[in-house]
């Protein structure tokens, strides 16, 4: 299942998160990663907390360190960017 | 093996390595070493780079080898992150299935296992770490396994197709993992501990009877103050003789014994190493022009104020990107409060910062075995380094933050222990 948060932030080219929560295996590294953004759920799986907490930089530090690429990014075009 | 594209490993027999030069040689073709080439390449779009890699894959994501995932069918095909037109795609050559064994630094050479002689500009030690040698009688026998690459995870993936016993020795994250995989599979699994409890010192006892319970209810039956002190059989594996007797058969083992770093080959030439490669914040070693990440870094952590190794996925990658960072011309240093956690049996079991035992450390609890829920914080001079987390998982981030605003525990010891009192409210 993706869950998509829509990101708004103001001079973000990134506008959406999504969470493939099928891939997450609930490493934590997004958490470590990006503190303000991500966080586990009860079913020890990633949720974004805030969509536009944190910088388009430390978003797609946070999306690299996942070791299942359960995240994604896509940019404003609708492109996705990561992975 | 992703099937994308032309397969970069082919040019291991195809290309003339006989003196070639780089401007960026990384050793290790992990996330670390990955991780430093796309770095590199980010910021020198033309610099020439090499990735010198001992297993003949491109990067694969070696967490996934003790996920549930890997061993169902058409599991492989997770794991891959780069496919092998990724290196040909950023100019990025793989030298796959090859394994350095001398570095002349003033020469700046690197001479591989087959003799080529590669020179370098800049060099990465990104070597990770391989899995601590089990010698005992019988412990050279087939279908004895210890997880650390992906023919490891293989062999055990084929291997559990007909096993119906196996005998895990030690604990630890792979430990658990595993033992929940072999579950899973329905094979009958006795865990052996030499310690009087799980992970013990690294878990506090309260911390390890979660786990152990989730164990023993799922059907792992843990043998504590126990050694191996045989492997019995033919050319297989048939069972192992504990020092007290005990006989178990089984037709397989998986060792969680732990690991260490293979640095013999650095040792001559002047390169400073302890148990890992010595570096300072920048991941720059003694040696102008050489740079060390990963498992095999023993760097100079900055929050922690001490020198660690760690061999976690979160440490290595982001090791990587700031080595790739500082090998392209930038002066980044290195700071990070690492983490890792997993799951199985329905429990959670994370790790954040420095969670080794010392005597220079005080423990703090948080946590009831009503709700089966603990958090162990490592005090060090006053500050929190680290902390080992079960079914708290949640606090993670707060934890992290408190690690890395040096927050000095003096007063807040009663709220500290309280399970119910909220992190948050210690952080500015």
């Amino acid at each position: 299942m993706r869950q998509e948060y829509i990101r708004t932030k103001e001079g973000s080219n990134i506008s959406k998160i999504i969470v493939d929560r099928d891939l997450c295996i609930g490493a934590a590294s997004c958490i470590a990663v990006s503190a303000t953004t991500f966080k586990l759920d009860d079913e020890n799986k990633a949720v974004v907390m805030d969509p536009n907490a944190t910088s388009d930089e430390e978003l797609i530090m946070a999306a690299q360190s996942c070791p299942t690429k359960a995240i994604i990014l896509v940019d404003k075009s609708g492109k996705q960017i990561y992975p | 093996m992703p099937d994308q594209g032309d397969n970069p490993c082919r040019q291991i027999g195809e290309t003339n390595l006989s003196m070639k030069k780089f401007k960026y040689l990384i050793i290790g073709g992990g996330v670390s070493g990955t991780t430093a080439a796309e770095t590199v390449r980010q910021n020198d779009k033309n610099g020439s780079i090499a990735i010198v890699s001992e297993e003949p894959y491109p990067a694969y994501s070696r967490v996934m080898l003790s996920k549930h995932d890997f061993y169902l069918p058409e599991g492989e095909n997770k794991i891959w992150l780069k496919t092998p037109d990724w290196y040909i795609k950023e100019n990025i050559e793989l030298i796959a299935g090859k394994i350095a064994v001398n570095l002349d630094h003033n020469k700046k050479i690197i001479t591989l296992n087959g003799g080529e002689e590669i020179e370098y500009d800049k060099l990465l030690i990104a070597t990770g770490s391989c899995a601590r040698k089990w010698i005992i009688p019988g412990s050279d026998k087939k279908n004895i396994f210890a997880l650390r690459n992906l023919d490891d995870a293989k062999a055990i993936r084929d291997k559990m197709q007909t096993a119906k016993k196996a005998v895990a020795i030690g604990g630890g994250f792979v430990s658990f993992e595993m033992c929940h995989i072999l579950r899973q599979f329905n094979i009958d699994t006795t865990l052996v501990l030499r310690e009087s409890y799980y992970w013990e010192p690294v878990l506090s006892e309260d911390e390890a009877a979660v786990v152990e319970e989730v164990l023993e209810k799922n059907g792992v039956k843990i043998l504590k103050n126990s050694e191996a002190g045989e492997v019995i059989g033919g050319e297989s594996v048939e069972g192992v003789v504990l020092k007290n007797e005990t006989k178990i058969d089984c037709d397989m083992i998986i060792l969680g014994i732990g690991v260490v770093c293979s640095l013999d080959w650095l040792k001559s030439p002047g390169l400073d190493v302890n148990k890992g490669i010595l570096t300072n914040e920048y991941l720059e070693t003694n040696i102008p022009d050489v740079w060390a990440s990963g498992d095999a870094a023993e760097f100079n952590d900055l929050i922690l104020e001490e020198r660690v190794q760690l061999g976690n996925w979160l440490n290595a990658q982001q090791q990587g990107r700031i080595a790739g960072l500082n090998m392209a011309g930038k002066k980044e240093p290195f700071r990070l409060v690492s983490s890792y956690s997993t799951g199985g049996f329905g429990i959670s079991i994370c790790f954040v910062g420095d969670v080794g035992p010392g005597t220079d450390r005080i423990m703090i609890s948080r946590g009831t075995k009503e709700a089966k829920s603990w958090a162990r914080l490592i005090i060090k001079d006053g500050e929190i380094i680290g902390a080992t987390m079960i079914n708290r998982t949640p606090e993670l981030s707060l934890i992290s933050k408190l690690i890395s605003t040096d927050f000095k525990i003096s007063g807040h010891e009663k709220n500290l222990t309280d399970p119910d009192f909220d992190l948050k409210k210690l952080i500015i």
